[in-house]
Protein backbone atom coordinates (compact mmCIF):
# COMPACT_ATOMS: atom_id res chain seq x y z
CA UNK A 1 0.00 0.00 0.00
CA UNK A 2 1.49 3.28 1.52
CA UNK A 3 -0.11 4.90 -1.85
CA UNK A 4 -2.66 6.88 0.11
CA UNK A 5 0.34 8.86 1.96
CA UNK A 6 2.36 11.70 0.26
CA UNK A 7 5.26 12.75 2.62
CA UNK A 8 7.92 15.20 2.28
CA UNK A 9 10.29 16.11 5.08
CA UNK A 10 13.40 18.96 5.11
CA UNK A 11 16.50 19.05 7.20
CA UNK A 12 17.71 22.57 7.78
CA UNK A 13 19.82 22.92 10.97
CA UNK A 14 18.59 20.12 13.05
CA UNK A 15 14.76 21.02 12.69
CA UNK A 16 12.94 18.78 10.37
CA UNK A 17 9.70 20.02 8.86
CA UNK A 18 7.50 17.62 7.91
CA UNK A 19 4.17 17.75 5.58
CA UNK A 20 2.30 15.15 4.43
CA UNK A 21 -0.79 14.66 3.22
CA UNK A 22 -3.26 11.31 3.06
CA UNK A 23 -5.98 10.47 0.88
CA UNK A 24 -9.01 9.60 2.32
CA UNK A 25 -12.61 10.36 2.57
CA UNK A 26 -12.93 11.44 5.94
CA UNK A 27 -16.77 11.03 5.47
CA UNK A 28 -19.25 12.59 8.53
CA UNK A 29 -22.12 10.89 10.03
CA UNK A 30 -24.87 12.46 8.64
CA UNK A 31 -28.69 11.73 9.82
CA UNK A 32 -31.45 11.71 7.69
CA UNK A 33 -33.48 14.63 8.97
CA UNK A 34 -36.99 12.96 8.02
CA UNK A 35 -36.34 9.36 8.34
CA UNK A 36 -33.64 10.03 11.42
CA UNK A 37 -31.75 7.41 9.60
CA UNK A 38 -28.04 7.37 10.44
CA UNK A 39 -25.27 7.10 7.89
CA UNK A 40 -22.08 6.59 9.88
CA UNK A 41 -19.04 8.49 8.33
CA UNK A 42 -15.96 7.26 7.25
CA UNK A 43 -12.68 8.82 9.02
CA UNK A 44 -9.30 8.64 9.94
CA UNK A 45 -9.32 8.22 13.99
CA UNK A 46 -5.47 8.26 14.67
CA UNK A 47 -2.26 8.96 12.90
CA UNK A 48 1.50 7.89 14.30
CA UNK A 49 4.75 9.06 13.09
CA UNK A 50 8.02 7.58 14.57
CA UNK A 51 11.25 9.00 13.87
CA UNK A 52 13.38 5.72 14.05
CA UNK A 53 11.17 3.64 15.45
CA UNK A 54 10.30 5.88 18.59
CA UNK A 55 6.71 7.52 17.91
CA UNK A 56 7.40 11.58 18.06
CA UNK A 57 3.71 12.43 16.98
CA UNK A 58 0.35 10.40 17.94
CA UNK A 59 -2.90 12.16 16.68
CA UNK A 60 -6.33 11.70 17.37
CA UNK A 61 -8.61 12.71 15.10
CA UNK A 62 -12.51 13.22 14.61
CA UNK A 63 -14.91 13.82 11.62
CA UNK A 64 -13.76 17.29 11.39
CA UNK A 65 -10.72 17.40 9.64
CA UNK A 66 -11.39 17.82 6.30
CA UNK A 67 -10.97 15.16 3.73
CA UNK A 68 -7.59 14.29 2.12
CA UNK A 69 -5.99 15.73 5.25
CA UNK A 70 -2.63 17.84 5.67
CA UNK A 71 -0.42 17.38 8.63
CA UNK A 72 2.87 19.47 9.22
CA UNK A 73 5.37 19.32 11.74
CA UNK A 74 8.33 20.53 13.11
CA UNK A 75 11.00 18.53 15.26
CA UNK A 76 14.00 19.62 16.60
CA UNK A 77 17.18 17.04 16.82
CA UNK A 78 16.84 14.73 13.77
CA UNK A 79 20.00 13.78 10.90
CA UNK A 80 19.91 13.00 7.68
CA UNK A 81 19.74 9.07 7.62
CA UNK A 82 16.78 8.99 9.99
CA UNK A 83 13.88 6.63 9.28
CA UNK A 84 10.61 8.94 9.53
CA UNK A 85 6.99 6.71 9.41
CA UNK A 86 3.52 7.41 9.03
CA UNK A 87 1.06 5.25 9.79
CA UNK A 88 -3.00 6.37 10.06
CA UNK A 89 -6.24 3.62 10.48
CA UNK A 90 -9.65 4.82 10.10
CA UNK A 91 -12.82 4.06 12.09
CA UNK A 92 -13.49 1.01 9.65
CA UNK A 93 -10.12 -0.65 10.63
CA UNK A 94 -8.34 0.43 7.28
CA UNK A 95 -4.78 1.75 7.91
CA UNK A 96 -1.66 2.36 5.59
CA UNK A 97 1.90 3.39 6.70
CA UNK A 98 4.99 4.74 4.73
CA UNK A 99 8.51 5.35 5.98
CA UNK A 100 11.15 7.34 4.55
CA UNK A 101 14.44 8.25 4.73
CA UNK A 102 15.96 11.36 5.57
CA UNK A 103 18.29 13.72 3.36
CA UNK B 1 24.19 7.83 25.65
CA UNK B 2 20.75 7.49 26.35
CA UNK B 3 21.62 7.35 30.36
CA UNK B 4 23.90 10.22 29.59
CA UNK B 5 20.96 12.06 28.70
CA UNK B 6 19.43 11.33 31.41
CA UNK B 7 22.13 12.73 33.38
CA UNK B 8 21.83 15.94 31.80
CA UNK B 9 18.00 16.39 32.14
CA UNK B 10 18.40 15.71 35.87
CA UNK B 11 21.25 17.89 36.05
CA UNK B 12 18.65 21.25 35.62
CA UNK B 13 19.46 22.56 32.73
CA UNK B 14 16.96 25.00 31.15
CA UNK B 15 15.19 23.01 28.65
CA UNK B 16 16.35 25.74 26.29
CA UNK B 17 19.90 25.00 26.63
CA UNK B 18 18.99 21.35 26.39
CA UNK B 19 17.03 21.68 22.84
CA UNK B 20 20.52 23.42 21.80
CA UNK B 21 22.22 20.97 22.77
CA UNK B 22 20.15 18.70 21.15
CA UNK B 23 20.45 20.69 17.95
CA UNK B 24 23.67 20.70 17.40
CA UNK B 25 24.25 16.63 18.04
CA UNK B 26 25.88 17.54 21.47
CA UNK B 27 22.49 15.21 22.82
CA UNK B 28 20.63 12.96 21.26
CA UNK B 29 17.33 13.64 20.90
CA UNK B 30 14.40 12.26 23.45
CA UNK B 31 15.29 8.34 22.48
CA UNK B 32 11.89 7.62 24.51
CA UNK B 33 9.01 7.79 22.31
CA UNK B 34 5.31 8.44 23.46
CA UNK B 35 3.34 5.81 24.69
CA UNK B 36 0.45 5.30 22.26
CA UNK B 37 -3.15 6.35 24.00
CA UNK B 38 -6.35 4.59 23.14
CA UNK B 39 -8.91 7.14 20.94
CA UNK B 40 -10.57 9.28 22.90
CA UNK B 41 -14.12 8.39 22.41
CA UNK B 42 -16.18 10.53 24.88
CA UNK B 43 -13.95 13.49 24.01
CA UNK B 44 -15.70 13.02 20.33
CA UNK B 45 -19.01 12.23 21.26
CA UNK B 46 -19.59 15.60 23.66
CA UNK B 47 -21.46 18.67 22.09
CA UNK B 48 -19.60 21.44 23.39
CA UNK B 49 -16.11 22.72 23.76
CA UNK B 50 -15.82 22.84 27.23
CA UNK B 51 -17.15 19.34 28.09
CA UNK B 52 -14.53 18.28 25.28
CA UNK B 53 -11.56 19.68 27.05
CA UNK B 54 -13.01 18.93 30.41
CA UNK B 55 -13.33 14.36 28.57
CA UNK B 56 -9.87 15.38 27.24
CA UNK B 57 -8.14 16.95 30.26
CA UNK B 58 -10.01 16.95 33.34
CA UNK B 59 -9.96 19.67 35.70
CA UNK B 60 -6.23 20.99 34.83
CA UNK B 61 -6.05 24.71 34.99
CA UNK B 62 -7.05 27.09 31.76
CA UNK B 63 -5.63 30.28 30.64
CA UNK B 64 -5.60 32.53 28.11
CA UNK B 65 -2.25 32.72 26.88
CA UNK B 66 -1.41 35.10 23.88
CA UNK B 67 1.68 33.23 23.15
CA UNK B 68 -0.66 30.88 21.29
CA UNK B 69 -1.49 31.94 18.02
CA UNK B 70 -4.05 30.48 15.23
CA UNK B 71 -3.09 31.51 12.19
CA UNK B 72 -6.20 31.41 9.57
CA UNK B 73 -8.48 33.40 7.14
CA UNK B 74 -11.11 35.80 9.16
CA UNK B 75 -13.31 34.47 5.90
CA UNK B 76 -13.79 31.51 4.43
CA UNK B 77 -15.40 30.43 1.67
CA UNK B 78 -15.41 26.91 1.37
CA UNK B 79 -15.91 25.38 5.68
CA UNK B 80 -15.09 21.99 4.14
CA UNK B 81 -11.57 22.68 3.91
CA UNK B 82 -10.39 25.72 5.92
CA UNK B 83 -6.13 25.75 6.49
CA UNK B 84 -5.07 26.42 9.87
CA UNK B 85 -1.93 26.34 11.97
CA UNK B 86 -1.23 26.90 15.59
CA UNK B 87 2.03 28.13 16.95
CA UNK B 88 2.51 27.94 20.62
CA UNK B 89 5.68 29.75 21.67
CA UNK B 90 5.70 27.78 24.71
CA UNK B 91 8.99 25.13 26.11
CA UNK B 92 7.49 21.36 26.67
CA UNK B 93 4.54 21.77 24.60
CA UNK B 94 3.16 18.01 25.08
CA UNK B 95 -0.34 18.28 22.97
CA UNK B 96 -2.21 20.83 20.94
CA UNK B 97 -5.91 19.98 20.49
CA UNK B 98 -8.36 22.07 17.84
CA UNK B 99 -11.77 22.93 18.45
CA UNK B 100 -14.75 24.86 16.50
CA UNK B 101 -17.47 25.18 19.13
CA UNK B 102 -20.38 25.27 16.02
CA UNK B 103 -19.31 22.18 14.95
CA UNK B 104 -21.69 19.12 15.77
CA UNK B 105 -18.75 17.40 16.66
CA UNK B 106 -16.57 20.30 18.71
CA UNK B 107 -13.32 18.53 18.91
CA UNK B 108 -11.52 18.55 15.28
CA UNK B 109 -8.35 16.53 16.81
CA UNK B 110 -5.77 16.42 19.45
CA UNK B 111 -1.92 16.52 18.40
CA UNK B 112 0.29 14.48 20.95
CA UNK B 113 4.12 15.35 20.56
CA UNK B 114 7.27 14.38 22.02
CA UNK B 115 9.88 15.83 23.87
CA UNK B 116 11.90 17.65 20.54
CA UNK B 117 8.42 18.31 18.70
CA UNK B 118 8.11 22.35 18.14
CA UNK B 119 5.25 23.60 19.36
CA UNK B 120 3.73 23.86 16.10
CA UNK B 121 0.55 21.78 13.80
CA UNK B 122 -0.51 22.89 10.79
CA UNK B 123 -3.60 20.93 9.26
CA UNK B 124 -7.21 21.24 7.82
CA UNK B 125 -9.96 21.63 9.10
CA UNK B 126 -13.99 21.39 8.42
CA UNK B 127 -15.67 24.46 9.99
CA UNK B 128 -20.11 23.79 9.90
CA UNK B 129 -20.61 27.45 10.55
CA UNK B 130 -19.26 30.66 10.97
CA UNK B 131 -17.79 30.52 14.94
CA UNK B 132 -15.00 30.66 17.08
CA UNK B 133 -12.12 27.50 16.85
CA UNK B 134 -9.86 26.95 19.64
CA UNK B 135 -6.74 26.15 19.92
CA UNK B 136 -5.57 24.62 23.27
CA UNK B 137 -1.80 24.00 23.85
CA UNK B 138 -0.45 21.01 26.88
CA UNK B 139 2.47 22.95 28.47
CA UNK B 140 4.08 21.90 31.39
CA UNK B 141 1.98 23.50 34.12
CA UNK B 142 -1.80 23.58 32.33
CA UNK B 143 -3.66 24.54 29.46
CA UNK B 144 -3.04 27.43 27.48
CA UNK B 145 -5.84 28.62 25.18
CA UNK B 146 -6.17 30.75 22.53
CA UNK B 147 -9.30 31.00 20.26
CA UNK B 148 -10.08 33.02 16.83
CA UNK B 149 -13.09 34.09 15.02
CA UNK B 150 -13.92 32.86 11.49
CA UNK B 151 -16.52 33.66 9.10
CA UNK B 152 -17.36 30.89 6.88
CA UNK B 153 -19.61 31.61 3.62
CA UNK B 154 -20.31 27.95 2.72
CA UNK B 155 -20.73 25.30 5.45
CA UNK B 156 -18.63 22.31 5.89
CA UNK B 157 -20.85 19.38 7.09
CA UNK B 158 -21.67 18.02 3.69
CA UNK B 159 -17.93 16.47 3.22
Amino acid sequence: MAKSIKMKAILRKGTLTLRALIRHPMKVSLRDPDTGELTPGHFIQEVVCRLNGEVILQAHWGQGISKNPYLSFRYHGASPGDRLSLEWRDNRGKSDAREIVIE
Amino acid sequence: MDQERRRLLRSGLSLPVLATLVRFGIVPAAAAGLDLEPWPREAFAVKGVGEALQALYGELARQQDPRVRIRAEDLVENGAVVPIRVEADLPEVTEIALLAEKNPVPLQGRFRLASGMEGFIATRVKLAESGRVFAVVCAGDGLHVAHKEIEVTIGGCGG
